[in-house]
């Protein structure tokens, strides 16, 4: 073979890769999977082809499988556990990028999703960005400690779930009281940016592209954010500090009104009432972040999403608008809170 | 938008002949910039991004050239911007040296203003002398500027930097010294808290790192995973500790927690783990490591209840590799290929815990006092074979000790939570763990949290 550079044909991810690759992940083979991706990586194609090639449309089909109940929550995490060990690895294989500011990447408190962020902060380390993951959970005295010993030019903030926003926004002015600037991104925003500015954001990025070429124009300093004195705010304040009674008093409601006696078992993480129970906590969040962020379109979302996810699980059709008015029961003294809880 | 010109002009322009309202506005700008720049400038607890906002801020609002040397233990920093140009750090060693006039402002510590000539080679002198870097030089140079203002920063009667500021051709300085005067002390104190700051937090890192737990590495047939949190997170280290060491086919695994929070804790944990991984090397016997740990602590401590300590101690081996005297011909039915053999000792602590691959738990009832409570104790050992895909947890009491809304996590919620995590993978184990005790806690402040678990692979078929 004459000429270099890589050969267009094997330096594509192509539908016969993915599948292979997909094979290895449901069967929660690392090594397998990894050699799919390796191959690639030796063929030519640049990593963050081989990441959103394969990495990322085989989480989509994971988290697809889930929701529609054709795969358990093990199974999920065992795919899951898959994908990040191959984005780690190929992480590893790559230098050590040695030139310009340094740049933080974290995943929100109390979110566990790594992979989004890994898949970000090895791209934006491929093309010789000095980028740095935190970690998942990543909590405000973490993330300032490291902002201060290592003075990042941004921090870019994950968000998978719509519940994090009122998290968002405790991060954001965190790493803002530094005055260091923050993108944010993640399934948790829209693509125009409306809730990342809402919640003081320096900027909103859709995937690593739009990160790297923010990177270059968004202010090196950035202000303490200001505070957010809206009514809407005060309410979402309210909602969080009583989130754990409000969110213990609709469960209990809705087993009442769906006759549901008291199941000592220990349920299976994957029965419908699992699934109710288990999110609960993400309503209250998510109405906290539609009011934070003027923007009631999370909080429809939710319950859409909730709804394909208890109907692949043959729930009991009342169980969600039990749940929701038991909800909207709950906060009626929180009156914004209400009337976005009665959209539905 | 007002031009850059027109912003310097507000600052910069000399008024003391203007009309008293022009002063007055000129007064309340400056007050205005000054108030900014200590904001900014004392936000930004990081000498790098400190000194480069500052300069930022400098150019866009005062001048066209800045030049800033920060001097702080061994090293200099120096952060150059002029306008229309990225400012850029740089971290040099002072031994490197500095332009003469640098070293001669700070030792002096006076300000003053330097006339340049308009072209040649004492131009060229003067600028090198007070500007470190060939491309500021000759961007000053190209410039025009006709004179620079020399201002040391000093806070608690110490002069440890300059600032060297430079303006456009045809524009000076006077009338502003006063203004300057004040803009340098306020940059002086921020960036003096900050140096205090970078310098203390560095001490406090180095010591982070030799006290923060071990890194877990891998065993070929295990898979091991941690998870560890502190209470005071500021201060990155607390009081439980984990620890694997030991050749990969007589492995000793490690969980532990020491009375108190913060850093007198974590250097206790740290002296513990220490103090294990050296009984270890005599005897590998679990029970035989706690018990001289114990007398040393005990010895040490002479009842101080500052020093009780709890720790768990697993030692495993492969299975294959053990000879059983009283194993029958059907020994290999009971025990598959790739089990592994744990012999467990616990001090005080919080019992081990065993997933079977079909999600039962078994706790591994080793039983044993506190250590630094009394000498004379003995730490019995237990036994247990881990067969694949089966996982030993070890965790501290904050995983059960963990305060909901009206009751701690417990151990039936630990046991519950397990139940359902049979065969998973040692990260998937931990994981799923953490967020169960994560969302347990909501916001509420919690106490140290480790937890190590380690799951026996399947053998390769």
């Amino acid at each position: 073979m004459t000429g270099s550079g890589p050969d267009p044909l094997v330096a594509a991810v192509g539908p016969d890769d993915l599948e292979s690759y997909w094979r290895a992940v449901t069967a929660a083979d690392p090594d397998a999977a990894y050699a799919v991706a390796r191959r690639l990586r030796t063929a030519g194609a640049p990593l963050d082809s081989v990441l959103s090639g394969l990495v990322v449309a085989s989480q989509a089909r994971v988290g697809g499988l889930w929701a529609r109940n054709q795969w358990t929550v093990a199974h999920e995490h065992a795919a899951t556990a898959v994908n990040e060990e191959v984005v780690r690895r190929l992480g590893a294989d790559q230098p050590e990028p040695t030139d310009g500011p340094p740049l933080l990447v974290a995943c929100v408190e109390r979110e566990w999703h790594a992979l989004p962020a890994l898949v970000v902060t090895h791209t934006l380390r491929s093309w010789g960005m000095r980028a740095t993951f935190l970690g998942v959970n990543s909590s405000r005295d973490q993330l300032v400690s490291r902002i201060l010993d290592t003075g990042p030019r941004a921090v870019l903030l994950s968000a998978s779930l719509a519940s994090s926003l009122s998290r968002v926004r405790r991060q954001v002015e965190a790493i803002r009281g530094t005055g260091t600037p923050v993108v944010v991104g993640g399934a948790a925003f829209d693509a125009a940016g409306v809730r990342a500015s809402a919640l003081g954001a320096t900027a909103y990025a859709a995937g690593p592209a739009e990160a790297a070429e923010l990177l270059v124009t968004i202010p090196r300093h950035v202000s303490q954010a200001p505070p957010l004195r809206h009514a809407e705010a005060d309410e979402a304040r309210v909602l969080v500090a009583s989130g754990e009674e409000i969110v213990r008093a609709a469960i209990a409601a809705t087993t009442t009104a769906l006759g549901r006696g008291d199941d000592p078992s220990p349920a299976s993480p994957d029965t419908w009432w699992s699934v109710l129970t288990g999110f609960a906590p993400h309503v209250v969040d998510c109405v906290a972040g539609a009011l934070l962020t003027g923007d009631p379109s999370v909080v429809d979302e939710t319950r859409t999403w909730y709804a394909e996810v208890l109907a692949g699980r043959d729930a009991d059709p009342r169980a969600l608008p039990a749940l929701w008015s038991a909800f909207a029961h709950e906060v009626r003294d929180i009156p914004r809170a209400a009337a976005l809880l009665a959209r539905g | 938008m007002t031009s850059v010109r027109e912003r310097h002009a507000r600052l910069l322009a000399d008024s003391r002949s203007a009309e008293p309202r022009a002063r007055l506005a000129q007064a309340v700008s400056r007050a205005e910039f000054l108030l900014r720049l200590s904001r900014t400038v004392s936000a930004i607890q990081n000498p790098e991004r400190a000194l480069l906002a500052l300069v930022d801020l400098l150019l866009e609002d005062v001048v066209d050239v800045a030049q800033v040397f920060v001097r702080t233990g061994t090293h200099q920093l120096v952060c150059s911007g002029v306008q229309g140009q990225t400012p850029v750090t740089e971290t040099r060693l002072l031994a490197d040296g500095s332009p003469d006039g640098v070293d001669e402002a700070i030792r002096s510590g006076v300000p003053q203003d330097v006339v340049l000539s308009q072209a040649g080679r004492t131009r060229r002198r003067t600028l090198s002398s007070l500007l470190q870097g060939e491309e500021i030089v000759e961007a000053v140079d190209a410039l025009g500027t006709d004179q620079l203002t020399v201002l040391p920063l000093t806070a608690r009667g110490r002069t440890f930097g300059l600032l060297v500021l430079g303006r456009g051709k045809g524009y000076g300085f006077s009338g502003s010294h006063a203004f300057l005067g004040d803009l340098a002390d306020r940059v002086a104190v921020g960036l003096d808290a900050t140096l205090v700051v970078a310098e203390s937090r560095y001490v406090a890192g180095v010591l982070r790192r030799s006290l923060a737990p071990a890194e877990i590495r891998q065993v070929p047939g295990l898979q091991i995973a941690s998870f560890y949190r502190v209470a005071h997170q500021s201060e990155a280290v607390g009081g439980d500790f984990i620890d694997v060491h030991g050749p990969d086919d007589d492995l000793v695994v490690v969980c532990g927690d020491v009375a108190g929070k913060g850093v007198e804790a974590a250097v206790h944990a740290k002296r513990i783990r220490n103090a294990i991984r050296t009984a270890a090397h005599v005897d590998r016997d679990p029970g035989w490591s706690l018990g001289l740990v114990n007398r040393v602590l005990v010895s040490e401590t002479h009842g101080d209840a500052g020093g009780l300590a709890t720790a768990v101690l697993a030692r495993m081996r492969p299975a294959a590799s053990m000879s059983h005297p009283d194993a029958g011909p059907d020994a290999g039915d009971r025990e598959p290929p790739g089990s592994v053999h744990v012999t467990l000792a616990s001090a005080g602590h919080p019992p081990a815990l065993i997933v079977r691959s079909d999600g039962t738990v078994e706790e591994a009832p080793a039983r044993g006092l506190l250590l630094a409570l009394m000498a004379e104790t003995d730490y019995t050992t237990v036994t247990t074979t881990l067969r694949p895909r089966d996982t030993l947890l070890l965790y501290t009491d904050g995983v059960t000790e963990a305060r909901g809304l009206d009751d701690l996590f417990g151990e039936e919620r630990l046991h519950e939570a397990l139940s359902r995590l049979g065969g998973l993978s040692a990260p998937a184990v931990v994981e799923a763990v953490a967020v169960a005790v994560s969302e347990h806690l909501g916001d509420r402040a919690h106490d140290d949290i480790a937890m190590l678990a380690i799951h026996v692979l399947p053998e390769p078929t």
